[in-house]
């Protein structure tokens, strides 16, 4: 219950006769609560809520703050379709249900002819309201229904009850501010129809649609004709801004979508069976943390496509071959040119010359070493003679090469990609959870085609076998990451439009599109 | 109008133009040789490269080697 209560002079508690103050009560609780505002007496602190008729007493002000921000206006003469009218009067409802503003006006307005008609202001649409008699009604056709004319109507879903907040002018009745009537809108053939039903009388009008055109034309042309076009011309240029960017958000959309699907995987272009081993799993710590090393070579792949393309690859964790479970792996992959590895090793056998050789014969298969050693090679170790090129110690020295592949002055490699696996698990407010990330994508781009060597480097948690990691590569791939960035930059460009084809006004009061 | 047509033609020829030339993505070759070549320039004598490992659990420590 709220303390910033006001005292509002006049209005009396009819309970104990108190002065009436404005307050609010907490309905809900927690992120729910809301604060309803209420009537209340400062001396028994009896609550006066909307469906009361103090409430509205007291909370008057609120209702008729904007109240002079209308097309009509009392006193004014026109003519629509050949008709004249002058307003006499005038009544401001409030829906009951609604504790915020939720407001409309109904101008009653006398005809040359004589007859009584209504103009309502509600959401920025004028409605031109007659009494009508109609063929046949039965408000108690049912307890939820009524039946008008042929059709039968919820009540539910037409009906509210409306407050009189505010009255002015010459009208038939004199209406009390909190009065309340029930009311059932519906549309039946074209027509807007409103039922007013109170303890002893129902009244019945039927209206349609009149243009905010033909009603400021009528009765306010000389204050608002000029804004009320410039506002209309305003909302058809947004409208036209908003289709031009309707057509290339489609645009954007569509080769975003033909570029995601671009490009195709080179078939067996990585050979996983012919892998060197260089390291295989040897223990090493870092800063004071342990994990298992691996250097692995695989032979050359061809790669021929244009330099604009894009390739993606795609390095996995083969669970066939070894599973990987609650653990880590990061991997650094090179891609090392051919003509470039080769020349590297010839340079470097006439430089260290007297390297030691591993294998007595260098055409001969080089069995691998221990697991854990440094420098054993798969069982199948290719005839991979380039590696060899050195000499007796070319081994060696391809070996020591990669060792120091990151600080050698000039870059053997021509690309550097790397990337994380990981299998993790845990307990949170849901439940227990799994998630892991065993195969990473990534696009890269070459200046020159030919064939490259995959130097691959693993540093995992535990032991890993080198083989049980796959490399996929996938060649001429469009871009479409810039695509999606200006549809989404169209999108918003065109929210900011379409709103704008609404909602923009120089008017001070609402207009909906005529 | 002519403004609105504008501003989309730009935006649409941008994203053409930032594809076409793969402005963003990784570019091996010459390009990486060269970036590669300044940055080893500045190594410490018997320091190893700075390597930097994604944001994984290893890599997550940063940078293997300081320069």
């Amino acid at each position: 219950m709220g303390d910033n209560s006001e005292d509002i002079r006049g209005l009396k508690c009819t309970a104990c006769g108190g002065d009436l103050g404005k307050s609010y009560r907490i309905e809900g609780s927690g992120e729910d609560a809301e604060e309803i505002p209420i009537a209340k007496c400062l001396s028994c602190g009896k609550e006066y809520d909307q469906y009361t008729q103090e409430y509205y007493q007291v909370y008057a002000d609120m209702f008729i703050a904007d109240k002079d921000l209308t097309v009509m206006k009392l006193g004014a003469k026109g003519e629509i379709d050949g008709i004249e009218y002058e307003i006499i009067g005038r009544i401001r409802y409030q829906e009951e249900e609604e504790y915020e503003l939720s407001v409309w006006d109904e101008w009653m307005a006398v005809s040359s002819d004589g007859v009584y008609h209504w103009f309502v202001e509600e959401d920025g649409n004028i409605f031109s309201y007659t009494e009508y008699a109609p063929e046949e009604i039965d408000l108690e056709a049912d307890r939820n229904f009524f039946t008008f004319e042929g059709g039968r109507f919820s009540k539910d879903e037409t009906g509210f009850v409306a407050r009189i907040v505010y009255a002015e002018g010459e009208l038939s009745w004199e209406p009390e501010i909190g009065e309340s009537v029930q009311c059932y809108d519906f549309r039946q053939r074209g027509y807007f129809y409103t039922i007013e039903q109170s303890e002893d009388e129902v009244s019945i009008t039927r209206g349609k649609r009149v243009p905010h055109r033909k009603v400021i034309l009528a009765f306010r042309k000389d204050e608002y004709l000029e804004k009320y076009e410039n506002t209309m011309r305003k909302r058809k240029l947004y409208k036209k801004k908003a289709l031009v960017y309707v057509i290339m958000m489609i645009l954007a959309f569509s080769l975003t979508v033909v570029r995601c699907f671009s490009g195709h995987e080179i078939q067996d272009a990585v050979d996983h069976q012919n892998i060197v081993v260089l390291t295989n799993n040897a223990y090493r710590v870092e800063e004071g943390n342990g994990f298992y090393f691996s250097q692995m070579l695989f032979p050359p792949v061809h790669l021929q496509s244009s330099p604009d393309t894009l390739y993606e690859m795609r390095v996995s964790v083969d669970k066939g071959i070894q599973n990987f479970h609650l653990e880590w792996q990061s991997y650094r992959l090179m891609l090392i040119k051919k003509d470039k590895i080769k020349a590297h090793l010839k340079n470097r056998a006439a430089e260290v010359p007297q390297e030691p050789a591993v294998a007595e014969d260098a055409s001969a298969p080089v069995k691998p070493k221990e697991d854990g050693a440094e420098g054993g090679l798969s069982e199948q170790a290719p005839a991979q003679d380039s590696y060899r090129q050195g000499g007796r110690g070319g081994y060696f020295s391809l070996k020591n090469t990669l060792d120091e592949v990151d600080a050698l002055q000039d870059p053997i490699e021509s690309l550097s990609i790397s990337g994380d696996f990981w299998d993790e698990e845990g307990y949170d407010d849901e439940g227990h959870w799994h998630e892991s990330t065993v195969s990473v994508e990534q696009d890269f781009a070459l200046d020159e085609t030919g064939d490259y060597y995959i130097y691959l480097e693993s540093y995992s948690q535990n032991r890993r076998r080198p083989d049980s990691l796959r490399i996929a590569i996938t060649d001429n791939i469009k871009s479409y990451r810039y695509f999606l960035i200006v549809f989404f930059v169209f999108l918003v460009l065109w929210i900011i439009n379409q709103v704008k084809s609404k909602s923009y006004n120089e008017l001070p009061f609402e207009v909906a599109a005529d | 109008m002519v403004r609105t047509i504008l501003v989309s033609l730009i935006l649409f020829s941008s994203a053409i133009g930032l594809s076409y030339y793969l402005v963003g993505y990784d570019k091996g070759g010459q390009y990486y040789i060269s970036r590669q070549r300044e940055h080893r320039k500045s190594l410490r004598v018997g320091s190893r490269t700075g390597v930097y490992y994604g944001h994984g659990p290893y890599s997550s420590r940063g940078p293997r080697f300081g320069k």
